[in-house]
């Protein structure tokens, strides 16, 4: 098995931006549109 | 095994099912007890074959219906204890043989290859692509949903200690321990549950180190158990979304010793988990029997005396009740556990199919229940199409429609629609900011 980290695709600014840009509107998007469990 | 047999070994074993369903329900109540428990009790074995049949040649189908699975196994079980004579205490009647096991098996097995059809002819539609992002955006993007959601349960169970350290029921610890502007928080866990299974199995996938991925699966179990306080539906939902992500990602794997034997322990401890509940509760082991009758208790009074009502299409919206949930609630709740439930906000379960067969009567409620299932079978082909090249947030979208329209179609529950038609606004979206263009390679953020 490889170690993880080192061995993904170098990560840029934009894409860590994106990153946690998307992580927020998925976390805004899950709080807006709850699941009511049965 | 011929190719011939591969193609249709399942659907010969539904359709014999099916036939014997069909024969057994108009007889039922012409056999003796013995001869109906016993034959119940016979199809067990085919019904296991059944599913073997399909895990093994229609594995991806069959493992992103997980939640349809469990659904019915459910109803099944409960038609097994109410046939069997077990006291339906909501109701408040005695469970009697009245072919509400048949009916049951008749929608199981009609409903999973309507599926299986629905999932093989998503092929043959036109596939929209819609582009996907780097892997480093959804790495970042799982680290920010999952790490967000451990770390507010987590100050929830230092802050709070969670409702089993407390030891109060899930609803008091919310609506009163914790202060209400966290009350978003087990929907939260609840949803990005998703994208630790995601992070797991996508590693898993790759081969590569999955240290990371089980810590935050497991951060999830904890926290359902211990800050959310939920025991059995949010598990079906895990391993619902779990399954779901196996079909798609490592669909080839293995069924060994090592797997079996953990699934038939956590199976035994979820069971166990239950039924010391009840035992806290002040309430008998065999509760668990009980309970599990409630299930069904609507399917059987649906078929049951006075079963043989004009169908009322109107009535699956509430035909002057407040929705048609209330309606058939009403129909078969003594009153005073109507007006009950009601004033407390209790709901009964078990809607599907009973209220359909009120609304459509019996081959229609069928025919409409084929039809939804085939469209279910759909979705999931979409959503495995999109995963498995690694497209995990247009995926994502499509898996909640998917189970939007699951929950719809097992609680009749029409505040689902919500739910569905924002997705169905969500996944235009998606394409159209982020169309695929063709002979691009880049992925966006890389």
């Amino acid at each position: 098995m490889q170690d993880d980290d080192e061995k993904d695709e170098p990560l840029t600014i934009l894409s860590v931006l994106t990153g946690l840009v998307i992580g927020a509107c998925i976390l805004l998007f899950i709080i807006m549109t709850p699941l009511d469990l049965p | 095994m011929s190719r011939r047999a591969t193609i249709s070994g399942h659907t010969i074993v539904a359709a014999a099912i099916a036939t014997c369903a069909l024969f057994f329900f108009l007889g039922e109540k012409s056999f003796p007890h013995r001869v109906w428990v016993a034959a119940e009790l016979l199809s067990l074995p085919a019904l296991l074959l059944y599913l073997w049949k399909l895990f093994k040649y229609r594995r991806a189908a069959l493992l992103t219906s997980a939640y349809q699975v469990i659904y019915w196994a459910g109803i099944l079980a409960s038609a097994l204890a109410i046939s069997a004579g077990t006291y339906m205490i909501e109701i408040e009647r005695t469970g009697t043989a009245n072919g509400t096991y048949w009916i049951a098996l008749l929608f199981f097995v009609g409903g999973m290859e309507a599926t299986v059809f629905g999932y093989r002819a998503a092929r043959l539609a036109p596939i929209l692509s819609a582009e996907r992002f780097s892997g480093g955006v959804q790495k970042l993007a799982i680290f920010a949903t999952t790490g967000a959601a451990l770390l507010l349960s987590g100050f929830v169970f230092v802050a709070y200690h969670g409702p089993v350290l407390e030891g109060v029921d899930r609803v008091t610890f919310w609506a009163e321990n914790v202060p209400a502007m966290l009350g978003f928080i087990p929907n939260l866990v609840t949803q990005t549950f998703f994208f630790a299974a995601f992070y797991y199995l996508w590693k898993a996938k790759e081969r590569r180190s999955r240290r990371l991925a089980a810590a935050i699966v497991l951060g999830y179990l904890l926290a359902g158990l211990l800050v959310l306080g939920e025991k059995y539906s949010l598990y079906v939902l895990y391993l619902n979304t779990w399954l779901f992500l196996v079909a798609a990602l490592t669909p080839s794997f293995k069924l060994n010793r090592r797997s079996v034997v953990i699934a038939g322990i956590a199976a035994i401890g979820v069971a166990a988990i239950i039924a010391l509940t009840y035992l806290t509760d002040g309430r008998e082991m065999s509760f668990i029997l009980t309970r599990v009758a409630l299930q069904a208790q609507l399917l059987w009074s649906a078929l049951g005396p006075g079963g043989s009502r004009v169908p009322s299409p109107e009535c699956l919206l509430g035909c002057g009740f407040e929705d048609g949930r209330d309606y058939i609630s009403q129909l078969y709740l003594p009153q005073h556990r109507y007006e009950y439930y009601a004033s407390v906000g209790n709901d009964i379960s078990g809607f599907t199919p009973a209220l359909p067969i009120l609304a459509f009567g019996l081959a229609g409620a069928f025919g409409v229940y084929l039809a939804a299932s085939f469209v279910l079978g759909w979705v999931q082909r979409r959503a495995v199409i999109a995963f498995s090249s690694n497209n995990m947030f247009y995926g994502f979208l499509i898996f909640k429609l998917h189970f939007g329209l699951s929950l719809l179609i097992a609680t009749t529950n029409m505040t689902a629609l919500r739910g569905i038609a924002s997705m169905l606004v969500a996944i235009v979206l998606y394409h159209l900011v982020f169309p695929r263009w063709k002979g691009r390679t880049q992925h966006i953020g890389s």
